[in-house]
């Protein structure tokens, strides 16, 4: 009972000592006051005592309390390995509900090096039970002062159970989230990739990040993939793999480099499937990020040959200066800009009508009618098409299109049979679609959407009527033009095919082609768009040597439309519709009589 | 009478205190219980997950595909293969196939069966 009285006589004087002599005098000499036995004196004393005991119990009441809201060690190892811990996230579903992504539960190991008695044992028998451990990195991370550090992500249930069984303290398991992409390669540019923390690297995933999911497992919510919403995309996995199959087919056939397609909802903008090849599996994405694994569709940008005449004679139409029967000289065969010269690919040194222009893919055509709407409308037209800037879709990856510096009139001419300006597939074929769906320009999606929901977001571009005269002009050339490839009986094809030379160091390689198919389903009111792209394709026995965009991308898409169509749900009809462009008719324009 | 108060109030102790503790044993108990539970559900949960990838990564139309190729002689749909339905033909006039064959045979005659059940001598009857 006296210690505390005693430590506290001790250690008051000492404070004071310094600052005032005079006061400790008085002070030491009211202790022992204190401490004279006496019954007077009683009163101080038990003062004191009280204010002991107080003190003690303060400090001990602050104890508890540090104890309680300081983490305890289970808690530490919780905190020290959120930040490590895979984070779960959403299923990806494709438009009908197949999984497309899941997260899978594995095991990981950890060690908390602090706890680690031996480390060279431990280091020893780890590297037993996981040989393709590396030892010495091993025992450099169990040196380390961290409180956690992985030993080894992702084993698989024997693994774990031989590592519970060498029983060494401060090594444990925790479980982790691992994504998981049943299908493969099919749709992997879409999908992109999560890497082993589940952190979006690529692609839709990315895109899913980018929404907050990140933000959600920092504040620690989120852990389990059951309380996300399931992402639906507008991909179709059977015309999908359809796409795929077909691309890798002519790819093979055609010996080319590369091939991309895609199909698209010309009503609502989805992108039913979409394909670049080669490609990579997103379950081991090592080589997702070489050069030539880009997703072609969005991230390369192409000059997209004559598929580019259907939007010069759109606006061609659209701004009133021609009509679906004004006539084009193509006498001569060539036309003359300052040096340049430009030929016609197909001559037939006639005068043709629009219609024809697009037939027989007139080059001069086609400048004609772009010089008549002039340098800025042409300009203004394909800014309005949205082909003049990048385009952003949910795909984080995007690439501008190369637009000529200086745009004077030669450019206008170029770029009018696709030509001089490098465009994005993607970008082109959302600006088709508008062209030939009544004239509403959507940006492509890639997320499940109503068609109520896509004319939210939609703007007219051109009148219907010009639209119209569009699905004409492509079913005349899917009838008796270069898509004939691609007709097939029942469907009402309507095509364009596009074949650019490629340039190499900064001249057109003439034997180096880039060709584009694009085919619209049903042509009377399409609802489908398919596009394919070949780079670099040769020509082949039964083509006599073509290697133009008919003899690749065209059987293609025929093989495509014949396969796909079916699981699109569109009805084959064998009779041709009644009217299907009563105006054509009525205007009495080339090829409705 | 105290006394008596003093064995009241340590009874009422005890009991109360084995209540207490009774109750306490049952939560830690339902409590663990609770944890089994959410763990297995957890288990199952994982398992359905792994199915569920594991049923997609089967059914993959890459595979799909191969198996078909090697095991069906099914052809590719054909677009003229779809009728619409009102394409469908009318179904035509009843046949009665046996019956005119019989005809043919000369066999079309109705078959004579006995009127009433007196006069037959071989069916055997009720007897009263």
């Amino acid at each position: 009972m006296t210690d505390p009285i005693r430590t506290e006589s001790g250690s008051a004087p000492e404070a004071e000592t310094v600052e005032a002599p005079a006061t400790l005098r008085s002070r030491l000499a009211w202790l022992r006051d204190v401490f004279r036995m006496s019954g007077d004196k009683a009163q101080p004393r038990v003062g004191l005592i009280i204010l002991c005991f107080s003190a003690l119990f303060i400090a001990i009441t602050g104890r508890l309390a540090l104890l309680a809201t300081l983490p305890n060690e289970q808690v530490g190892i919780r905190r020290a390995s959120s930040n490590a811990i895979s984070a779960a996230r959403p299923d990806i579903l494709d438009r009908n509900g197949e999984i497309l992504a899941t997260d899978i539960s594995v095991v990981s190991v950890f060690a908390e090096p602090r706890k680690i008695l031996d480390k060279d044992e431990a280091t020893e028998l780890l590297t037993a039970v996981l040989p393709d451990l590396d030892a010495k990195e091993l025992r450099d991370k169990l040196g380390t002062k961290k409180g956690f550090v992985w030993v080894k992500r992702e084993i698989t249930p024997r693994q774990q159970a031989e590592v519970y069984r060498l029983g060494i303290p401060g090594v444990g398991f925790l479980p982790e989230h691992k994504r998981f992409y049943p299908n493969g390669p099919a749709a992997a540019h879409v999908l992109g990739f999560a890497n082993v923390d589940n952190i979006g690297i690529a692609g839709m995933e990315k895109y899913i990040d980018s929404q907050g999911l990140q933000d959600l497992n920092g504040a620690g919510l989120a852990s389990q993939a059951s309380d996300l919403k399931p992402i639906r995309l507008s991909i179709d996995l059977r015309v999908e793999h359809v796409l795929r199959d077909e691309l890798v087919k002519g790819m093979e056939r055609f010996k080319a480099i590369a091939a991309a397609g895609a199909i698209m909802d010309v009503t609502t903008g989805e992108v039913i499937a979409l394909v670049s090849l080669p490609d990579f599996d997103p379950n081991n994405p090592v080589d997702a990020l070489e050069k030539d694994r880009i997703n072609r569709m969005n991230v390369g940008v192409y000059e997209m040959g004559s598929t580019f005449k259907a939007l010069t004679i759109a606006m061609a139409l659209d701004s009133g200066k021609v009509n679906i029967n004004s006539t084009f000289s193509t006498a001569g065969g060539m036309m003359r800009f300052g040096r340049q010269v430009i030929k016609e690919y197909h001559g037939t040194g006639r005068t043709l009508t629009v219609p024809e222009v697009f037939v027989h893919s007139s080059n001069m055509g086609s400048i004609k009618m772009a010089l008549a709407v002039g340098v800025e409308g042409h300009k203004a037209f394909l800014k309005k098409m949205m082909q003049l800037d990048r385009m952003t879709t949910e795909l984080p990856e995007s690439a501008a299109p190369i637009v000529p510096q200086r745009w004077g009139e030669i450019n206008t001419a170029t770029i009018a049979f696709g030509h001089g300006l490098a465009v994005a597939p993607l970008q082109a074929i959302a600006a088709v679609s508008a062209l030939v769906n009544g004239g509403y320009l959507m940006k492509p999606t890639f997320l499940k959407r109503s068609q109520e929901d896509a004319m939210k977001v939609a703007t007219r571009v051109i009148k219907p009527e010009t639209s119209e005269a569009l699905r004409y002009i492509m079913r005349i050339n899917g009838d008796r033009g270069s898509a004939r490839k691609a007709d097939i009986p029942g469907y009402f094809v309507g095509g364009k095919t596009g074949t650019a030379e490629k340039v190499i160091n900064g001249r057109y390689a003439k034997n180096k082609n880039f060709t584009t198919f694009t085919a619209i389903v049903p042509s009377d009111k399409p609802k489908y768009l398919f596009l394919a792209i070949y780079d670099e394709p040769k020509g082949y026995a039964e083509s006599g040597g073509y290697s133009t965009a008919a003899w690749n991308g065209g059987v293609t898409t025929g093989k495509l439309i014949e396969r796909a169509a079916p699981l699109l749900g569109i009805v084959p009809r064998f009779d041709p519709p009644p009217s299907p462009f009563p105006l054509m008719a009525k205007l009495g324009a080339w090829g409705t009589r | 009478m105290i006394k008596f108060l003093h064995v009241i109030a340590i009874g009422a102790l005890v009991s109360s205190a084995v209540y207490a503790y009774t109750i306490k044993y049952e939560t830690t108990l339902a409590t663990e219980h609770l944890q089994k539970l959410r763990s297995k559900t957890q288990r199952e949960r994982d398992a359905i997950q792994v199915l569920k990838a594991e049923w997609q990564f089967l059914n993959r139309p890459d595979r799909l595909q191969t198996l078909a190729d090697r095991h069906l002689d099914l052809q590719p749909f054909q677009a003229t293969q779809v009728v619409k339905p009102s394409e469908i033909p009318n179904r035509g006039p009843k046949v009665d196939a046996i019956g005119r064959k019989l005809e043919d045979l000369g066999l079309g005659l109705p078959t004579e069966t006995p009127r009433s059940a007196k006069t037959s001598a071989t069916t055997p009857g009720a007897m009263p």
